[in-house]
């Protein structure tokens, strides 16, 4: 097709051309785009890691500036998930903030030729200029397997360039193609049945003048919806054309075409005659090492073994090696709050910045160890392959309380901080699986749920108990946050998504040695996503419960901090709500803790020595539990009974007190509606089950 | 399960357990109980070697897919990832709790619930 637009392609070498970089999930389509770039861009072995739209600039043949744009890894174009919509639309030039590709680059994996020859028969029907990244060429060959690329091109029509993106080899022809494909001829097609090509013939007619949709594309676009089974799919098309599709396929049953079927069953048959000309097997398939490693690393026992030790060190990264740097940021962010109290002026504005600024930088930054080891982890697991063995063995267990192969990992995430596992469930196509793992997540015990279980935990048994009594208990709240998310995940496919079909197709992909340069700058990648999303909001919520718990200043200019925090508006929001919290067995001051959790839970700790006038709680342990330990009711009797203690730390298990995470399931199911359900059936559960907690152990006789 | 022919002792059961294979087992040459004749026959295909389900089939044996009885919306997505009829294809393994079925199709590993597989057809060429 010449019917580009006309801006001659010679004469403006310094405009901007637009690159897409499309592929398969695990096609080595992220590393070659870092190769291409040069921007830290996230690589990895589980299918659908790169769903945010990634962009980079690389220099073309002769110079010019071409913008590259990385798209979601798919299988194909047809939209049933947020991905295959994303890459779609920006093929077919609808993002309003993308300018549609002049060249699409496909990456195609040579060890695993039919499946990602299919996605380049599918976008070759775009009628845009390609040019094919072959990549994995070196395994292909160590697999036995002989290619043939000038034939493959030649089947192809566009040209083929072998890459071996960490080596940097095929770079420079990659972009000399590139340059020569701005406005060069598209590549060949997959014949099409006579009956169905006609059908989308007619229907890219009809398309072509409707507005928003280049007219270029319509034929893809008409196919895609010929065959498009579900709702979203049919997103692109005008009501009014709706019956021109149907009669379209009514036509075609007439004509024996089963149009959810027969386009795809054309371009397999097309891509499998290719692959057979040019690929040719060499050796016998003696078992892989993949194979091999597999029949361990899957088996019905020590694929268990080696499951549950990899997550066990994975947890003790998390949560005793991380200690250390935690250490430190808290002994500095204390630091530098004590330096600028002695040589700021003291006023409100010393105190906003060391309550509200200082509190909420180092209360982001003293996460960041956890998440930094997470995020490395789960890289180092994707690069490997093994995230995906490790969804395939426990999709069983999950399955069974209606979650997802895929929901195991979001909710380890959310062991350490909900908000990176919330936002690592993006790697789950189907939405309504996806939202179940959202809703229960934050039912899993985070890390800032620690020190406030630390504390009671102190208080419920102060001193000459055994340590194996402290660390039941502690043991005992993270399996109740375990077993609530699983219930109430069950209870959720019962109910709210009854019927729903839950899907899991994953791919298996060759274990691959990886790479710690391209893991550690993942990680990095990942970090600074969460500080954005996740640090502003954490921030701002500092500020603003720092405020509340300052505001208004007591009348009487010596009150103690205690004093202070009673007459502030976050006391009398204490106040305000003692009567919901008195059947738990809880006073204001609980109250007031537990609206200054709203920040972050650990904040609780700190609540709590202000309020009983211990100087420096967070550190001074013993002291802010012998305080705890000796209040009294006005009657005379202990607030904090074994029993309160209890009812406390459940509901500190099941309640939903982060603003934060609201916030970022609000950004991730695009919706307020979600957010404030799981906002009301958490404070629903914590509260119900913390009444029960007090009122049957009161009826067994407990104090 | 794995054609033991005398008593089950429990350390059999605990070598079996244990027991790591690299490649498949040879697959013994009997046939496991064939489509009831009441199932729809789609094929003409299907009249030689009868038509049974992916899921059940034992690690190791040569199949080819026939057809689906699954939701279009299902049924398409198994097709783009390549099981389109006529494909060969083998299962590789279970996974340790019987669920999903691993498959190998067109050169690469691919994992599915057993309720979808139930809802794919093969023959035994």
């Amino acid at each position: 097709m010449s019917l580009s637009p006309p801006n001659a392609p010679v004469a403006q070498a310094s405009a901007v051309r637009t690159v897409v970089v499309a592929g398969n999930p695990n096609s080595g389509k992220s590393t070659l785009f870092n190769a291409l770039t040069g921007l830290r861009q996230k690589v990895g072995n589980y299918p659908g890691v790169t769903v945010e739209k990634k962009t980079g600039q690389c220099r073309g043949a002769h110079g010019e500036v071409i913008n590259l744009i990385d798209l979601p890894g798919v299988y194909s174009l047809q939209t049933r998930s947020l991905d295959e919509a994303v890459a779609r639309d920006v093929l077919l030039g609808r993002l309003p903030d993308t300018s549609p590709p002049e060249v699409i680059v496909c990456v195609v994996d040579a060890t695993n030729l039919e499946r990602n020859l299919y996605l380049v028969a599918q976008l070759a029907e775009l009628g845009l200029p390609m040019v094919v990244a072959l990549t994995m060429v070196d395994m292909a060959e160590q697999s036995g397997l002989v290619l043939q690329v000038p034939e493959l091109a030649a089947a192809l029509g566009c040209p083929v360039i072998p890459v071996i993106a960490a080596q940097r080899r095929g770079l420079v022809e990659l972009r000399q193609a590139i340059t020569q494909q701005f406005d060069g001829p598209p590549p060949h097609r997959a014949p099409i049945p006579a009956p169905l090509d006609e059908a989308a013939k007619h229907l890219g007619g009809l398309l072509a003048r409707e507005p928003g949709l280049h007219f270029r594309f319509a034929y893809a676009e008409a196919l895609l919806l010929i065959s498009a089974t579900t709702g979203p799919a049919l997103s692109g098309l005008p009501p009014k054309l709706r019956p021109a599709l149907e009669t379209a396929r009514r036509k075609l049953e007439a004509a024996g075409i089963e149009w959810v079927a027969d386009v795809i069953n054309a371009r397999y048959a097309w891509v499998q005659t290719i692959a057979g000309r040019v690929a040719h097997p060499r050796s016998g398939n003696a078992a892989s090492v993949s194979e091999r490693l597999d029949a361990w690393l899957t088996h019905k026992f020590w694929g268990w073994v080696f499951f549950i030790g990899v997550m066990a060190v994975m947890f003790f990264m998390i949560f005793k090696v991380a200690e250390v740097p935690m250490g430190w940021i808290a002994d500095g962010q204390s630091a530098l709050a004590d330096w600028l109290g002695k040589t700021m002026p003291a006023g409100g504005f010393r105190d906003l910045v060391i309550g509200g600024g200082v509190a909420g930088v180092g209360g982001v930054l003293v996460f960041l160890p956890q998440i930094l080891i997470l995020f490395f982890f789960i890289g180092l697991l994707e690069d490997t392959g093994y995230l995906a063995r490790a969804a395939f063995i426990i999709d069983r267990l999950m399955q069974r309380v209606g979650l997802h192969g895929k929901s195991f990992v979001p909710l380890l995430n959310s062991f350490a901080c909900a908000i990176p596992g919330i936002m690592s469930t993006r790697t789950i196509e189907n939405p309504k699986d996806r939202l179940v793992t959202i809703l229960v997540a934050p039912l899993m015990s985070c890390s800032a749920r620690l020190p406030v279980y630390a504390v009671m935990i102190a208080v419920l048994f102060p001193v000459g108990f055994s340590s194996w009594k402290k660390a039941g208990v502690m043991l005992a709240m993270y399996l109740l946050g375990l077993f609530a998310a699983f219930g109430m995940a069950w209870l959720f496919r019962k109910t709210l998504f009854k019927g729903e079909h839950s899907l899991l197709l994953l791919e298996m992909p060759p274990y691959r040695r990886p790479s710690l340069r391209v893991t550690l700058a993942r990680m990095w990648e990942r970090a600074v996503i969460f500080l954005k999303r996740a640090g502003t909001v954490i921030l701002a919520i500092t500020v603003i419960i720092w405020a509340i718990s300052s505001y208004p200043k007591p009348a009487n200019p010596n009150a103690t901090p205690a004093e202070a925090l009673a007459a502030s508006y976050a006391g009398k929001l204490g106040h305000a709500i003692e009567p919901y919290i008195a059947p738990l067995g809880y006073d204001w001051k609980i109250g007031v803790g537990i609206i200054s959790s709203f920040a972050a839970r650990e904040v609780f700790v700190g609540t709590m020595s202000v309020i009983y006038s211990v100087q420096d709680g967070e550190k001074n342990a013993p002291a802010l539990r012998d305080a705890m330990v000796a209040e009294k009711t006005a009657r005379g009797t202990p607030v904090f009974t074994p029993l309160v203690c209890l009812s406390l730390l459940v509901f500190y298990v099941l309640a939903m007190q982060c603003l934060s995470t609201v916030v970022v399931v609000r950004r991730e199911t695009n919706t307020w509606c979600w957010p404030l359900f799981q906002v009301a059936y958490m404070t629903a559960l914590a509260w119900g089950a913390a009444f029960l907690v007090l009122h049957v152990g009161r009826w067994l006789g407990y104090a | 399960m794995n054609g033991y022919t005398g008593t089950l002792k429990w350390w059999d059961m605990v070598v079996d357990l244990l027991a790591v294979e690299t490649r498949p087992r040879p697959v013994a040459p009997v046939r496991p109980l064939a489509a009831a004749p009441a199932e729809p026959r789609l094929l003409p295909s299907a009249q030689k070697s009868g038509i049974e389900k992916l899921a059940g089939q034992p690690v190791g044996r040569k199949l080819k897919i026939v057809g689906f009885t699954l939701p279009p919306d299902i049924y398409q997505r198994l097709l783009e990832m390549g099981l389109t009829k006529g494909t060969p294809c083998t299962v590789v393994r279970y996974a340790p709790m019987g669920d999903p079925i691993e498959l190998k199709v067109r050169g690469y590993s691919l994992s599915l619930r057993l309720a979808e597989a139930a809802g794919v057809q093969v023959s035994c060429p």
